[in-house]
């Protein structure tokens, strides 16, 4: 009897020390369960949790004599759009009507079901499916996705098209994406306040470096944070200098003078100290998040789909953060790009292709289709006529309109639809692989002494890419 | 009645019998091992594209003559070589003790350290990447500051990632190698031991000369599947670093590496040879461990 005593104690002290270590770091995670959009990360480096393995199955409201057809995602709050859209197309073309049936998993398994349902001739297949910007690559090289020009093509006029030319080979387009993906700048307005620093006034990033020090000097706190395990620092700032991580064949190519440039330069910012590891090493890290919401980082620069993290993850800095224009190398240089992304496809092996095709398109470019992923994915639209709708754009109930200080669609109207997108063909999963594994930790953490161009003439050597 | 008698007949048959007896293990083997380690010989020689395969030759080997490679070989390697240095001697001590008469809680003992054998792999790699995480408030991090020491990066600096995959190693294996160790050390008939009291031996020399060598078919054993678990770990790696990519490749093993190439990267091929490369690696060092075991020697 007594051995059982002590070796329940004994038990239950382990359990709540073990509770106590993830408590540390779990209260970062204060997300609202199950709402962190994976959505924007890329190839698979870097994402959020490993916890969603159960796949859920949505389907649209049953109409008799419905076409069926198969959706895959990856990301839960996709389901609800998928299916109210269904619900939406089905009442505008009664002749039309589909049967959508939604099903989700975790994102590295499914991408890679689907690649082998395509490698074994579609077999299993679905007729849709959600691809990360970062596998998008394989599935263009594998021929496995039909062109959307014709069903694109009504819609022109009204889309920014970058975003929809960068999921294609130059002549043909494959995939729709949720949102435009437009590059911002988070200021947390209480440290800024703090240092007396109007982020209005910051416009390249000489002035960011300059605000920076004073940050610094006022606050203590660095001015922005860069991550070893993702790209999306580096990455603005090249797309900035219109340099890309592949060339235009999708060929690898790490090791320009752009890159170097844009490391040395960063690695100036942390030198100064205005710029630190992100905790974690990404900016989707459980670290991360805590150490954003307890408001000890200035600025952090991301695209306009970051804003669900904050609402979900930082709920004490509500009404504190503003957006603004990304910083610029020289003045008059448009002040917006586009980064990350979720790319919709139709598979070749679909038997009702042509529906499903037009009802990707309505779903993704439609009025409607925009007005969902805005209001309750927090996407930023990339329908146009949507940034002049003063229902959505003055709408103060708006869970992210409210939650920040400016007013995100300023900065969409102000710079246009003429937008640099990455360029993400080829062999850009491969070069990703080794900008997330190797690159950027050994370019700001683990061998800052080494030259930049020399540093990225060894990390280009190792990228393993076969184009043959 | 023919029919029925010929059907009696093979069931009954002594010659028939053991084939049918050993169908069920020769089936899985053939379809679940042969035939996938087969395919994945000839994947290694092909671009695998669907309809589009095709033979490169010796391609996919040659690009894995490249410097991530070679890491992930070092880093298994080293893995393998860590874990087989502590995973043996640690749990063989621990049955020792647990079989020692003057030993108290012994149950308790016992279960305590195998209970994270009976936790999934991707629970523990969840808890561990959590308890070192490298804010302050992390458990490994409050721990040490028990001892006054300033807050570590503990998974993204080369030394301190070891130390993390020795410490969930040794916290899930300990106890399946000690259970391991105390069968053997039960087999071990108690009178060897009174005789070479009788005889004065001490306690030294009755573990040189007793224990050890009568528990030497269980250290080959562990030290087998410890060679292969400990080229082939994937998880572990996996799960601390939320993927496939973690910091210079400090914990990128040849499976992580394998699995970034032909999953994440679509490229089966080269998968493929890496899974080929690792096969041959393995069955080398066994072969070589086995034999000079003596495994291979007859009557014995």
């Amino acid at each position: 009897m007594k051995k059982k005593i002590v070796s329940i104690l004994l038990c239950t002290a382990m359990v709540a020390s073990m509770a106590v270590g993830c408590g540390g770091s779990g209260d970062s995670g204060s997300s609202d369960g199950g709402s962190d959009a994976k959505t924007e990360d890329d190839a698979g480096g870097g994402d959020d949790a490993a916890a969603d393995d159960g796949s859920t199955v949505g389907k649209n409201t049953f109409v008799d004599g419905g076409t069926e057809m198969a959706l895959w995602t990856f990301q839960e709050l996709h389901v609800g759009f998928y299916t109210e859209l269904a619900d939406k197309w089905n009442e505008a073309n009664p002749d039309k009507a589909i049967n959508l049936t939604v099903t989700t998993g975790e994102s590295r398994t499914m991408q890679s079901k689907m690649l082998m349902a395509c490698q074994s001739n579609g077999e299993g297949a679905p007729d849709i499916c959600d691809i990360e910007i970062g596998n998008y690559a394989s599935f263009v090289a594998g021929d496995y996705l039909l062109p959307l020009n014709d069903v694109v093509e009504p819609y022109k006029d009204d889309i920014v098209m970058s975003r929809v030319e960068m999921y294609g080979d130059g002549d043909n387009w494959y995939g729709i994406d949720f949102h435009l993906g437009a590059s911002v700048t988070y200021y947390n307005m209480d440290v800024m306040n703090e240092a007396e620093v109007d982020p209005a006034s910051i416009v390249t990033w000489d002035d960011y470096v300059e605000a920076g020090k004073v940050v610094l000097e006022k606050t203590g706190k660095p001015m922005c944070a860069v991550e070893t395990s993702d790209y999306f620092l580096p990455q603005l700032m090249m797309l900035e200098k219109d340099a890309q991580y592949v060339d235009e064949d999708g060929n690898p190519n790490i090791n320009t003078k752009e890159h170097a440039e844009v490391i040395e330069y960063i690695r100036d910012m942390i030198e100064l100290g205005i710029c630190e590891i992100a905790p974690g090493g990404g900016v989707h890290t459980e670290e991360w998040y805590g150490h954003l919401n307890s408001g000890d980082v200035a600025s952090i620069s991301m695209p306009l789909w970051y804003m669900g993290r904050f609402t979900d993850y930082c709920p004490d800095l509500k009404g504190k953060m503003a957006i603004y224009e990304v910083p610029v190398w020289n003045e008059g240089d448009t002040r917006e790009v586009l980064q990350g992304g979720t790319g919709t496809s139709v598979l070749k092996y679909s038997e009702n292709a042509d529906l499903a095709k037009e009802f990707l398109a309505f779903a993704k470019l439609s009025e409607d289709g925009n007005k969902y992923e805005w209001n309750i994915l927090g996407f930023d639209p990339i329908r146009t006529s949507l940034w002049e709708d003063p229902e959505i754009t003055e709408n103060a109930d708006n869970k992210f309109l409210s939650y920040f200080q400016t007013n995100p669609f300023d900065i969409l109207k102000k710079n246009g639809t003429d937008l640099t997108a990455p360029n993400i063909s080829g062999g850009y999963a491969a070069t990703a692989a080794v900008l997330f594994s190797t690159t950027y930790a050994n370019a700001f953490e683990l061998d800052t002494e080494t030259p930049a161009e020399e540093l990225l003439e060894m990390e280009q050597a190792s990228i393993v890419y076969d184009n043959e | 009645m023919e029919k029925k008698s010929v059907f009696k007949k093979f069931v009954y048959s002594q010659k028939v019998a053991p084939y049918v007896f050993v169908l069920p293990f020769v089936l899985t083997f053939l379809i679940f091992f042969a035939y996938p380690v087969g395919s994945t010989f000839v994947m290694s020689f092909q671009k695998v594209a669907a309809e589009n395969t095709a033979f490169v030759g010796l391609k996919n080997y040659k690009t894995l003559l490249n410097p991530i490679f070679y890491k992930a070989l070092k880093n298994s390697a080293l893995y393998m070589v860590l874990s087989c240095a502590i995973m043996i001697p640690v749990p063989m001590v621990l049955a020792a003790m647990l079989n020692n008469k003057n030993m108290r809680c012994k149950g308790f003992f016992r279960s305590a350290m195998f209970v994270p054998a009976l936790t999934s792999v991707v629970v523990a790699g969840v808890v561990f990447r959590m308890m070192f995480g490298e804010l302050d408030g992390s458990f490994a991090n409050q721990v040490i500051s028990l001892f006054g020491k300033d807050p570590i990066i503990w998974l993204r600096k080369p030394v301190t990632v070891w130390i993390v995959f020795l410490l969930l190693c040794m916290w899930r294996w300990t106890g399946v190698n000690m259970m391991y160790y105390l069968s053997g050390l039960q087999q071990i008939p108690g009178d060897l031991y009174e005789s070479a009291d009788i005889d004065g031996a001490t306690g030294w020399q009755k573990m040189r000369y007793i224990t050890l060598p009568l528990l030497k078919p269980t250290t080959v054993y562990v030290l087998t599947i410890s060679i292969f678990a400990g080229m082939a770990m994937f998880s572990e790696s996996f799960l601390l670093f939320n993927g496939s990519t973690n910091p210079n490749n400090v914990g990128t093993t040849v499976v992580v590496y394998l699995y970034r190439m032909g999953i994440e990267q679509n490229n089966y091929g080269l998968a493929s040879a890496i899974g080929v490369i690792l096969l041959i690696i393995v069955m080398i060092i066994n072969v070589i461990q086995l034999a000079i075991n003596g495994t291979f020697k007859k009557g014995e």
